[in-house]
This record gives C-alpha cells, sequence and structure tokens, in this order.
C-alpha cells in the first residue's frame, strides 16, 4: 500500500488535550471580564492602561484577573457571575465550532483514504450525524456516542451516557453546584456539532442538557426534514 | 550510566498512555490562540500572558498525572531535571523530545530546543507579512512556558521559563530558555504534621 505523506498518523497523550480544553472556560471568563472592563472603563482617560504592553510571566502567587481571589489552581474564577454570561458562552460555543468546521475536514480526507473512497459517501442527514457520533466522538473522547434518535422532521437527538469533559468535575459545593458549573463546559461540545454540521452545508442550533450526571443529551435543530 | 535512565520515556509513552491524533490537538490550540488574537484585537502581549496563564494552570495539574505515571524521584541536580523534563515529560505528554543544550558555567541555566514539526505547531503560518508586528510580539506556543513553569513550581522549583527564538516567527530554530532561580524549601502545609 502506498503511504499518504499527510496520512503518516501522530499522537500526543489524551490528557494533553483534556487539560487544555478544561482551561477554556476559565480562559474565556478572563477574557470576557477583560474586555467588558475595559469597554466600561471607555470614558475614563486611564482606558489603555487595561491592556499590557509586555509579557509578564504567571507566578503562584499572582492574581489571573481581577476576579475576586482568582489565583493559580484555584477554582474561584467559575465563581463569577459571568459563568453563564452570553458574552462568555458565545466565546466558548466559538471555540467549539470553529473546531468541528475544521476537524470534520480532517477526518472525512482519513476515512476517506482508509475506506478507498466507496463504502463510506455520506448522503443524507442521517449518515452526517452517524459520521458526528462515531468518527468526530471517536476522535475527541476516543469512544462512540451511545445513542442516537430522530423524529424524521429534522430533529435528532444524541446521547452521551458518560461525557468525558465533565465526569470529573466535582464542585466542593455539592452536587448541585456542579451541575450549573458543568452547563457551561457543554457549549464546547454544542459548538463542534453545529461546525461539522456547517462543514456539510447544515445549519442547525445545538443545545445540551445535563440528564444525569455525567450523562448528555445534545439536542439538534436543523431546518431538513429527513 | 545517567541517571535519569532508569525511567524510560518510551515504555510509559507505548504501554501506559491513551493516545489521541495529535491533529486533534493542534488543531484546538490552534483555534483558542486564534480566538485570543480577534479577542485582544491583535494586541499579542495580551495573548501571550493569557496563554501563559493557560499554561500555568494546567502545569500545576499536570505535574500530578507526571508524577503518578513515572514515580520519578526528586533530582538532585538541575542538569538531571532537565533531562527529566525532555526525555520523560515531552516524551509522554507531547511525544516529543527536545534537545538540551547551551549550559550556563553555573548549570542553572540551559535551552530546550524543540523539535519540528511539533504538535503546538504543525501546520501553522503566522501571517508574517501582512502583519508585520506579529512576527515579534507572538509567542504562538506561549502555554509551554507557563506550564513548565507551573509543573516546577508544584515540586519546589522557581524557575523562569521563556521562549527566545520561534521558527514561527521566521528563527532557525524554537528555543525555550530555563533559569532555575532557586529550590524552595519543603513547607509542610499548614494543619498537617
Amino acid at each position: 500500500m502506498s503511504e499518504d505523506l499527510l496520512d503518516t498518523q501522530t499522537y500526543v497523550n489524551s490528557i494533553s488535550l483534556q487539560l487544555l480544553l478544561q482551561e477554556l472556560v476559565p480562559t474565556s471568563i478572563r477574557v470576557s471580564h477583560k474586555l467588558l472592563d475595559s469597554t466600561s472603563s471607555t470614558t475614563s482617560p486611564s482606558s489603555t492602561v487595561l491592556f499590557t504592553d509586555s509579557d509578564e510571566a504567571t507566578t503562584i502567587d499572582q492574581q489571573l484577573s481581577s476576579i475576586p481571589k482568582d489565583l493559580p489552581g484555584t477554582v474561584h474564577v467559575l465563581d463569577s457571575s459571568l459563568l453563564s454570561d452570553d458574552e462568555v458562552t458565545l466565546r466558548i460555543e466559538n471555540y467549539g465550532y470553529n473546531l468541528g468546521l475544521k476537524l470534520a475536514d480532517v477526518l472525512l480526507y482519513k476515512t476517506n483514504n482508509k475506506n478507498g473512497n466507496i463504502n463510506n459517501k455520506i448522503i443524507d442527514i442521517l449518515d452526517i450525524m452517524k459520521f458526528v457520533c462515531r468518527d468526530v466522538w471517536k476522535c475527541l473522547y476516543n469512544k462512540q456516542m451511545d445513542n442516537l434518535r430522530t423524529n424524521h422532521r429534522g430533529t435528532f437527538v444524541l446521547v452521551d451516557n458518560s461525557y468525558k469533559l465533565i465526569a470529573n468535575l466535582n464542585s466542593a459545593k455539592g452536587a448541585h453546584d456542579t451541575l450549573t458549573k458543568s452547563k457551561t463546559y457543554l457549549w464546547l461540545p454544542c459548538g463542534i456539532i453545529r461546525g461539522t454540521l456547517m462543514n456539510f452545508g447544515v445549519e442547525s442550533t445545538v443545545t445540551a442538557e445535563i440528564t444525569q450526571f455525567p450523562a448528555v443529551t445534545f439536542n439538534i435543530h436543523t431546518a431538513i426534514n429527513n | 550510566m545517567s541517571k535519569s535512565s532508569k525511567y524510560n520515556g518510551d515504555d510509559i509513552w507505548k504501554n501506559n498512555v491513551e493516545k489521541i491524533n495529535s491533529e486533534l490537538f493542534t488543531l484546538t490550540y490552534g483555534s483558542v490562540v486564534a480566538q485570543l488574537c480577534r479577542d485582544f484585537n491583535n494586541n499579542y502581549h495580551e495573548v501571550n500572558n493569557q496563554l501563559d496563564k493557560m499554561g500555568y494552570n494546567i502545569g500545576l495539574r499536570l505535574i500530578e498525572e507526571f508524577l503518578a505515571k513515572t514515580g520519578v524521584r526528586r533530582c538532585q541536580t538541575f542538569r538531571e531535571t532537565s533531562e527529566i523534563i525532555s526525555k520523560i515529560g515531552f516524551k509522554i505528554f507531547l511525544n516529543i523530545v527536545p534537545t538540551i543544550e547551551n549550559w550556563s558555567s553555573d548549570n542553572k541555566t540551559c535551552s530546550l530546543i524543540l523539535p519540528e514539526p511539533n504538535p503546538l505547531t504543525e501546520f501553522v503560518e503566522l501571517p508574517i507579512t501582512t502583519d508585520s508586528k506579529i512576527s515579534k510580539e507572538l509567542w504562538y506556543s506561549q502555554i509551554l512556558c507557563g506550564v513548565l513553569r507551573g509543573a516546577l513550581q508544584m515540586v519546589q522549583l522557581d524557575v523562569d521559563v521563556n521562549f527566545v527564538k520561534d521558527v514561527l516567527r521566521g528563527d532557525d530554530r524554537t528555543e525555550i530558555r530555563l533559569k532555575l532561580n532557586k529550590v524552595l524549601k519543603d513547607e509542610i502545609p499548614a494543619g498537617e504534621d
């Protein structure tokens, strides 16, 4: 078999990605906080001071943002009132959207190459959904989606019985708090699914809910009848 | 035989690590950096700093995984530490082994040379022709400095970590400079004997 130049598979530790994804929510909150801070004070002459013009190295006792008690290694940033603010959730959804858009290309190329381009034609919307459930989820979380349902009128329900990104979350303030905070993390996979579908030219809205922690149900609405 | 050779990064990588496609990692990181650049309206210092903070937080958590997987014991010298970072740390998390060179005479400062391509920057190109500022200000892989600094802090090493060269900027190689400031004293947390 001839080896494709682009198809030489390289790997990294899944923990590396896991840790990176886990930081997306706190970072989004910090970014939003900073941007809102700077717009709310545009009237004052010191507004430009908020943005630094030098690189500074993070240290253990350095405040990471002006959110109270936001020190390295702590989770106080998640107590910010911005946690479920549109400004933050849209940002997180956008990270996912951009990722899904590009990831779909890479995966399509790879699966087509593997199967000799014949067996793996994606024809209708159900095939696209299966692609999300199998290939995309497999690539992201090393497992497939556990359940796929549709009403054949453009609505799909995808269920992951143990969604990896939130499975390890546990708030010191109890189950209820864990649930509230986990919700923000779900905007990332919502964006990934929306981006993947968009890659096929399908516009959709995707929402997620936690049915039985850490089981997650994704509701996808499209305008396509199937 | 050097001491670090009793730990084998290759073995751990092969047998004891759950792996994912590195392109997925590259894409994810790329979309983070791109979004930060948009968010901060191309203020690249601000982007560097956010990446550094992300990395630092990751480092604080990553060290636990590292110690659990490898069982590495306390290093005697900073030279040994750097070997472990490169041959075991980078190996089991990113599957690359940076080379270490440029030691200062007091053995406290050295450089990590990242191999090309590496999982953070593969297929990445900065728009250096349309944005002259980017090649002077953005450290695309700044997150690594944060990770190293954070992880080393957790094993009582106060180390300065920063980029001095990056192939993405047009330099001949990608180089991270490490400087050991001091070894922190072991302190027993309050309330524990």
